[in-house]
């Protein structure tokens, strides 16, 4: 029950994109296509986890003026490892996720809960909390990559069902805003979406 | 925070350095036995996807001599590798003779031209014939759904089949035959920069 109370927080109430503004750069920069914001969200997740465990453990050893770059140095390792052994051993995952792996290491996000939560408690609570976050995190960029792929080339999950072409939607296939998939609709995106989130928090409260 | 600051001093300071040199040890230590491991797996894998991009470049090739050319796009440039005017020569990091039974059908060259977000990697196959047997893009950091379409849109890179191996090729926009992807192109040119400096540089060889 509790872990489902940390996933409703993670996900909706405290979602690291669009409630603790972290991670916004990933979000904006990954969110192309709704199979770019999978791979990124789960990429993100499994790196968050990892890192958690190990800052969680280390919390006690690590000095606190020195802790930034101690995470830093244990995210980095992370994210190198996973980048190594996905190359050698699932080169067409590696090729997928292309340029998203070393983006991870400058992902706030994981420095953010690392400082935030997991230096701060024990190694199961962080573990949650890596979960958590991360799909939170996924779900931010999944709900981006949808609109802006759906808007921006008139398709759903290119290149993942249907080869390269994904499922063709009408009318937006055939009217596509090439401007939603250039940076510029990262952030038309964002704000639509913080918007409706606003509208809906603000009308559950009774305001 | 008090109690750190009461210690501070000559003992904190070898301990903040102890407890981080430990750190980057055990990190450097991890990171470089997995490397040993990966590396020559990874290897083999670039090789593996290389060699399947020039068998669908030259089918009917048996097997890829490697030449062992490597060279910057200086290099190539005063090779003798001259582009359209405004459009410079792309860096090549392989070369391949494509053979069958001893005939040379041809030859593979890894090109990186310069693309709108750093070097594309590319294959372009050059025909005995003189003409461009085809091109294919291994690896690029182009925008989603704009220049990377170069790598995941066969039916626009499959234009390049077939053209003249003159190294004289443009995209539409500067007066050539090559249409380019909407919106992206400085890829189509870096592109078309690839296959041009191929074709050229393998007239050089003779």
């Amino acid at each position: 029950m509790k872990f489902f109370d940390s996933l409703k927080s993670g996900v909706i109430l405290d979602n690291p994109v669009f409630m603790q503004m972290i991670g916004l750069c990933p979000a904006l920069a990954t969110t192309t296509s709704l199979s770019n914001g999978i791979g990124m969200g789960l990429a993100a997740t499994a790196v968050l986890i990892c890192s958690n465990v190990v800052v969680s453990a280390l919390r006690k050893f690590i000095p606190d003026k020195v802790r930034i770059a101690a995470f830093i140095s244990i995210i980095a390792t992370f994210v190198t490892l996973i980048q190594m052994l996905l190359k050698a051993y699932v080169p067409d995952l590696a090729a997928s996720l292309g340029i998203f792996l070393p983006l991870i290491v400058v992902n706030c996000v994981i420095l953010g809960r690392a400082e935030a939560y997991a230096s701060k408690n024990k190694v199961l609570p962080s573990i949650i909390d890596g979960v958590v976050m991360g799909l939170g995190f996924t779900f931010a960029l999944v709900l981006m990559g949808f609109f802006r792929e759906l808007l921006g080339g008139g398709t759903i999950l290119a290149g993942y069902v249907n080869g390269v072409n994904g499922i063709a939607v009408p009318f937006f296939n055939t009217n596509p805003m090439v401007m939603m998939i250039l940076p510029a609709g990262g952030f038309l995106a964002m704000g639509f979406i913080l918007a409706a989130i606003q509208k809906i928090m603000s009308k559950k409260e009774g305001k | 925070m008090n109690e750190t600051a009461k210690k501070s001093g000559a003992g904190e300071i070898v301990r903040l350095i102890v407890v981080l040199g430990l750190i980057t040890l055990v990190c450097a230590l991890l990171l470089g036995v997995v490397n040993q491991v990966t590396a020559p797996l990874i290897e083999q894998n670039d090789i593996k996807v290389r060699n399947a991009a020039m068998q669908e470049l030259i089918p009917d090739a048996t097997s890829f001599d490697d030449m062992g050319v490597s060279m910057s796009a200086e290099d190539v440039a005063a090779a003798g590798v001259t582009l359209p005017a405004g459009r410079s020569a792309a860096a090549i990091s392989g070369v391949y003779k494509a053979v069958k039974d001893g005939e040379e059908l041809g030859y593979c060259i890894q090109v990186q031209p310069k693309g709108f977000g750093g070097a594309i990697t590319m294959i372009v196959g050059i025909g005995a014939d003189g003409t461009v047997a085809g091109a294919k893009v291994t690896a690029h950091g182009e925008t989603p759904g704009l220049g990377a379409k170069a790598q995941t849109d066969a039916a626009w890179i499959a234009q390049y089949a077939g053209q003249p191996a003159d190294g004289q090729l443009q995209v539409s926009k500067d007066g050539g035959t090559i249409n380019a992807i909407t919106g992206a192109t400085i890829s189509s040119r870096a592109i078309t920069d690839g296959v041009n400096t191929a074709a050229q540089y393998v007239a050089t060889l003779g």
